[in-house]
């Protein structure tokens, strides 16, 4: 099986199976164009510490099947399912390596994994109150009183759902 | 230690979640009152009862058990300080200590993309039970209130209305309908796209005075009649109709199809006496709202009908009229004491168990 070299931002020289590094949407849209040229291919968005991560996703879901069919303009949506027991386990980090994979998974074009990223963060946000999100993210309240206010009446329909 | 457990066994039980978003409106309800804001605040507490009637005292508990905690964690924290001072440690320390408990983690959720802030968004609905969740996240800050206006996540709540089928509408339709009325904005159809709702009922409250008589001359007695129509609407195109003269509070809890003691008029059931008995009709809506439910009455000599006409939370009555099955004669009723129906939601209802 063919190798891929990989070179985070710090430098640091990842080496991989071609499916693993082909999850990744962005690289295998660079291997193609680089054909059988076995050049490493930098990745200068993505840290050492967070491409490792990455790529022990890609390891373990390199023989997923998943469809990239895009359907923006349909009223159909995907599916959403619930996030498995591995993903579970992988997901549990500080939120500070939690962004940073949604962030590389991004980057990279890696659609399932930005997916479970971003349901790990809804089930951080679902059922709490504005004041607990805040707390949870750390996010300061930057609303005046009116525009809060504005926004709760923007809103108000859906408090009986 | 029994409220821990109480607390405990009530996460398991399968109404948590309601239980939670019971406990929510409560919790803003609380703060709205500090803040002096009544009018709010009751609304919260009237919505928290509505929710689930026990919030008061499941939250009660939750704070008891906090304020506690707390008592514990400070007699705590005073013990070390006091070993502390003990060891006499040198007051840079402390200093060092504070500072880098102020400077908590910085919020790296603002930092993303907005195209991916959406996309957590999104996920926090997977159907239209996750809707109360939008005023929450968009109340947080300004860029996740930005995220929760974006047209694409109203497309999936319209997605939402179309699979309940709260439309009874076709995919195909729904599409064509957005270019041709709605701007292309999935936001304005799901905001005021006519729709009807099967998560709670609609009840509309018939009162009127009607002059009586007496034997003497001496008084008149005038009686004030009053009587709710109730209808409960089903995704399968039919909806239970009932009219009676119990109040709401008696009968919207246990108001379904499945519950047989409403279609049985000599029922023992003390919430209606007087052989009021339900039926079932068939209902059917245009995309623009108009409405119709039929069912068979008399014996199945007639059907009767009713034209109405959705409007936000409200029918408003069109005509009511009755067929004659054999010789398809229509008789109108006049409109005289017939008052909108109005919806409420019946949190019960969401968390029914699926029907055979």
């Amino acid at each position: 099986m063919s190798k891929i070299k990989l070179i985070s931002s710090d430098n640091e020289e990842f080496t991989v199976d071609r499916p693993v590094a082909e999850k990744s949407m962005l690289i295998n849209n660079m291997l193609e164009d680089v054909g059988e040229l076995n050049v490493p291919i930098p990745l200068p968005n993505v840290s050492s510490n967070v491409l490792r991560k990455v790529l022990e996703w890609c390891e373990h879901h390199k023989n997923d099947l998943y469809s990239n069919t895009d359907e923006e303009s349909d009223i159909r949506l995907k599916k959403s399912t619930d996030i498995d027991e591995w993903d579970k386990k992988f997901m549990s980090v500080d939120q500070e390596m939690l962004f940073e994979i949604i962030l590389a998974s991004n980057y990279l074009d890696i659609k399932p994994l930005l997916d479970t990223g971003c349901k790990t963060v809804a089930n951080m946000i679902r059922g709490k109150s504005p004041e607990d999100i805040r707390k949870t993210f750390n996010i300061p309240n930057d609303f005046t009183p009116e525009e809060e206010e504005q926004i709760r009446k923007e809103n108000e329909w859906a408090e009986d759902r | 230690m029994e409220d821990k457990r109480l607390l405990h066994n009530l996460e398991e039980c399968s109404d948590n979640d309601i239980l939670k978003k019971a406990l929510l409106h409560y919790r803003e309800a609380v703060e709205s009152e500090k803040q002096g804001d009544i009018g709010n605040s009751l609304n919260r507490y009237r919505l928290a009862h509505k929710v689930h009637e026990d919030v008061e005292v499941i939250y009660r508990r939750i704070e008891r058990l906090a304020i506690q905690n707390n008592k514990e964690q400070n007699e705590e924290d005073r013990r070390l300080l006091s070993e502390k001072e003990i060891n006499n440690s040198s007051e840079e320390d402390e200093l060092s200590n504070g500072l880098t408990q102020l400077s908590v983690a910085p919020p790296f959720i603002l930092k993303l993309p907005d195209e991916v802030l959406l996309l957590i968004v999104e996920q926090c609905f997977e159907n239209l039970n996750d809707l109360s969740n939008l005023p929450r996240i968009a109340r947080s800050c300004k860029l996740l209130a930005k995220a929760c206006r974006a047209d694409s996540l109203y497309r999936r709540f319209c997605y939402f209305s179309y699979q309940l089928n709260e439309w009874q509408q076709t995919k195909e339709s729904i599409e064509e309908e957005l270019s041709s009325t709605y701007h292309q904005s999935w936001k304005e159809m799901y905001l005021k796209k006519p729709r009807i709702r099967f998560d709670g009922c609609y009840i509309s409250v018939c009162r009127y005075f009607r002059p009586g008589t007496s034997d003497t001359s001496w008084n008149q007695p005038i009686h004030l009649i009053s009587y709710y129509r109730y209808l409960r609407f089903y995704p399968d195109g039919t909806c239970m109709v009932f009219r009676s003269n119990t109040e709401p509070n008696l009968i919207v809890r246990t108001f379904g199809r499945h519950q047989s003691s409403f279609f049985v008029p000599s029922s023992s059931n003390p919430a209606f006496s007087n052989g009021e008995v339900a039926c079932m009709a068939t209902w059917s809506m245009s995309p623009a709202g108009q409405l119709l439910l039929s069912h068979p009455a008399g014996g199945r000599a007639y059907t009767y009908a009713q034209s109405l006409q959705v409007k936000g939370k409200r029918l408003k009555w069109v005509s009511f009229y009755a067929v004659d099955n054999e010789m398809f004669e229509t008789s109108e009723f006049p409109l005289t004491h017939h008052r909108d129906y109005i919806f409420s939601r019946v949190y019960n209802y969401t968390s029914e168990k699926v029907e055979p």
